[in-house]
């Protein structure tokens, strides 16, 4: 890889279970607290609970909420991306004069399996089409350009678990070879029953509230949420007298080609990532001053994870933030790239929830409790099903 | 710095391979089969472009593929074709990247899986069937089967996956992420798809529920009783619906430089978006590929924003209508320029006076081609590919 990235991020907006701005999330993440609950818009029938961390609905706003016409993840991103433009100043007056691109990361935003439609055509054989209408109107990136007026490329990235990691890195990637001056780039998700269902029967789901990089853990939570970052290109903020809060300095992708569902039991694939994420940064290890992992707790992801960290970063103090949001699936990679930022605002990192006990089979452990960073750049990472890596380097604004 | 197309790997209702493809261009014609789909009277006929994925045991021990469904096979049939059209099949996969796109993913495996709770319960839900119904579930095939480490992304913007993800794909060349990148489109057809087909494109001219008026969701509508008497695409005549359901994958291998001796060409240009006016290229050196496919919504964008300057074809009667058929435009595109002549249209299609439309074979004489997507919702596509 030859070429560096440098991009701004001019602003920033989360809604996920840990709160419905990126301010609350970020107390919610530095108080310790943290709300797995039943599901409680669908119903189940499996025998035993799994917890799950849902967004509040009062979170969104009234007239985003109460749409007819938009999917919940289609609301998560629109009330994402709203937060985000105002904290980066941006109105549609700005936007009209720019090339302005969007770049989502989803699953569930973007797979035609909605239930009640096919439960009808399963046993009738002719639903009525309004989900498959409200399916058809709300791919993410879509519906955010059409919700703003956006005339430039969209591209809603569907890498499974690493795809809003992955619409970041290629979001900046836009900006850095001149096609946009603006993406709105990150993810968004909702939970259903059918992925409930789906990870459940993976067997990788826990019964009580994750422990990511715990001695004891067994599984992840399932979460929902949204988060989007403004990503501007250098002559953008200069017009408009921005300072960037953030950086975008280096984005990896492998793939495993190892399996469908599992690791790579050595983080072959994760190790490219980082190293190619590092290299298009130009940092290396001893600049990072913490790593927030992807981190799901589940005990294949955690080891390989631990011991790729171990590997390359020794040393490097690092977290699971999924013990405060669950697992939010495609948009996972942005909330924990928002989450990143923030922390880098800050200088500290809050605690991984849910971990007390080192894992002896790992050489290294995540930090418990909130704690002082030293150092101006952190590194976001994702594995994903299908065996995808993505990496972002991260560096606070000024540096 | 130009990305030059080494090798094409392609299949549909046409057959698979370049040489099928080559032929149903020459010819002007493609087998159509049948499908069967739900409605209020009953299972009702229809016609559609379906692929089959044989050929694959040429690259695949079967049983390298018991767990692969008809999806993902035709991604990884298109991409071992396009490997071997350039004859690459030993290429370095480290520094080999992936980019997919697809409209709908995994169709058939998606509802598969909820079946799988619907006629059991929740705990009955199967892990395979899960596993396979992701979107990237295609692309992990790819790069697990054939042993691909670099870089790996799936697209879904429906029409436009294409131009998005091609986007992303020429990006990654020019970074230098990567010194190669199997770029390919994959959709396939499922019934409940053919479901929604009947119910939103009704059936001769007479749908009633139209996929972006947003009236649909405050009424109930009624299936047309009329019969299904669409037997070709007409792509011209755009305020008509005509379209017919296709399915396939079309795969291309891209790189910096040109070392397949092929001459498939170079990506002059692409571009997608919600633009009301379109950054078109000269008309007078260029020919263009609609990608009208008989969809009266999209048509009537076709209409208004193809001039009569433009020297216009359109090749989806041989392949179908399906969210990624943009990538069968690219392909024609590629084999054009090596052969460096346009193909003739396909036949029997309708040509109205107001469009200047190409019917007979024509030489290029160094003129690019422009493949143009419009989608139904304001959104286009635009792929240039041109002489190196």
């Amino acid at each position: 890889m030859s070429t560096r990235i440098s991009v701004g991020i001019t602003g920033a907006g989360c809604i996920c279970g840990a709160g419905g701005t990126l301010g609350e999330c970020m107390d919610a993440l530095f108080e310790g607290i943290r709300n797995p609950m039943s599901p409680k818009r669908f119903t189940d029938a499996h025998p035993i609970t799994y917890p799950v961390f849902e967004v509040r609905e009062e979170s969104i706003k009234k007239d985003i909420r109460e749409s007819s016409y938009t999917s919940f993840s289609g609301k998560l991103a629109l009330t994402a991306a709203y937060e985000a433009m105002n904290n980066a100043g941006l109105d549609r007056t700005v936007l009209k004069k720019k090339r302005v691109g969007v770049c989502i990361g989803t699953t569930v935003g973007s797979a035609m399996n909605n239930e009640v439609f096919y439960r009808e055509y399963y046993r009738r054989g002719t639903p009525e089409m309004a989900p498959i209408v409200r399916f058809l109107r709300n791919n993410p990136a879509d519906l955010l350009a059409r919700e703003f007026g956006l005339t430039g490329p969209c591209q809603t990235v569907v890498n499974a678990c690493s795809s809003g990691t992955d619409a970041v890195g290629i979001g900046a990637s836009w900006i850095q070879s001149g096609i946009c001056d603006i993406v709105i780039a990150g993810g968004a998700d909702e939970l259903c029953h059918v992925t409930y269902n789906g990870f459940i029967s993976l067997m990788i789901t826990d019964t009580d509230p994750c422990k990511p990089f715990d001695r004891d853990r067994k599984g992840l939570n399932l979460g929902e949420g949204a988060a989007m970052l403004i990503l501007e290109s250098e002559d953008s903020c200069k017009e408009r007298e921005k300072l960037p809060r953030a950086r975008v300095l280096g984005y990896g992708s492998s793939a495993d080609a190892y399996h469908l569902t599992a690791p790579h039991p050595q983080g072959e694939g994760l190790k490219r990532a980082l190293l190619g994420a590092l290299q298009c940064s130009g940092k290396t290890a001893v600049d990072i001053a913490f790593i927030n992992t992807h981190g799901t707790a589940t005990p294949d992801n955690d080891h390989v994870e631990g011991k790729v960290l171990y590997e390359l970063l020794p040393g490097v103090p690092f977290i699971s933030t999924k013990g405060y949001t669950g697992h939010t699936l495609g948009a996972a990679g942005a909330i924990e790239a928002a989450f990143t930022v923030v922390c880098l605002e800050k200088g500290m990192i809050p605690g991984n929830a849910g971990f007390t006990t080192p894992d002896p089979e790992l050489p290294a452990s995540p930090v418990a409790t909130t704690t002082a960073i030293t150092g101006c750049t952190a590194i976001s990472q994702s594995l994903a099903f299908g065996g995808c890596n993505g990496v972002l380097v991260l560096s606070r604004g000024e540096d | 710095m130009e990305i030059f197309v080494e090798g094409i790997g392609i299949i549909g209702g046409f057959g698979a391979g370049v040489e099928g493809f080559s032929a149903a261009l020459l010819n002007g014609k493609s087998p159509v089969q049948s499908v069967f789909v739900e409605s209020e009277d009953g299972q009702k006929q229809m016609p559609a472009f379906l692929a089959d994925t044989a050929r694959l045991d040429e690259f695949v021990p079967k049983k390298a593929l018991r767990r692969i469904d008809h999806y993902a096979k035709m991604a990884l049939l298109g991409s071992y074709l396009a490997l071997e059209d350039a004859h690459m099949l030993d290429i370095d996969r480290k520094s080999l990247g992936i980019v997919i796109a697809s409209g709908y993913g995994a169709s058939n495996t998606t509802f598969a899986f909820l079946d799988t709770f619907i006629e059991g319960s929740d705990t009955h839900s199967s892990p395979t069937h899960f596993a396979n119904s992701v979107h990237n579930a295609a692309a992990a095939h790819v790069s697990i089967i054939i042993g691909i480490t670099g870089p790996c992304l799936t697209v879904s913007q429906f029409d436009m996956s294409v131009p998005s993800a091609l986007i992303t794909a020429v990006n990654w060349l020019r970074e230098e992420r990567v010194e190669r990148v199997l770029f390919g489109a994959v959709d396939e057809y499922c019934d409940v798809l053919g479901y929604c087909w009947r119910r939103f494109f009704g059936e001769n001219d007479g749908a009633l529920v139209k996929p972006f008026i947003f009236d649909v969701l405050q009424r109930k509508e009624q299936f047309s009783k009329k019969s299904h008497g669409v037997t070709q695409i007409e792509p011209f005549l755009f305020d008509q619906q005509t379209s017919i359901p296709g399915e396939g994958a079309a795969f291309f291998l891209l790189s910096r430089k040109e070392d397949s001796g092929k001459k498939y060409g170079s990506i002059k240009g692409v571009d997608t978006g919600y633009r009301s006016r379109l950054a078109l290229p000269d008309p007078e050196h260029t020919f263009f590929i609609l990608g009208a496919d008989g969809s009266r919504d999209c048509g009537q964008r076709y209409g208004q924003q193809v001039k009569k300057e433009m020297n216009v074809s359109s090749y989806t009667p041989l392949y179908g209508g399906f969210p990624t058929n943009m990538a069968f435009d690219m392909a024609t595109a590629c084999l054009s320029i090596k052969e460096g002549k346009m193909y003739a249209l396909p036949t029997e299609i309708s040509c109205p006076p107001s469009l200047t439309i190409e019917t007979a074979e024509k030489k290029l004489e160094g003129s690019q081609i422009c493949c143009l997507k419009l989608g139904a919702q304001g959104d286009s596509g635009i792929i240039t590919i041109g002489h190196p």
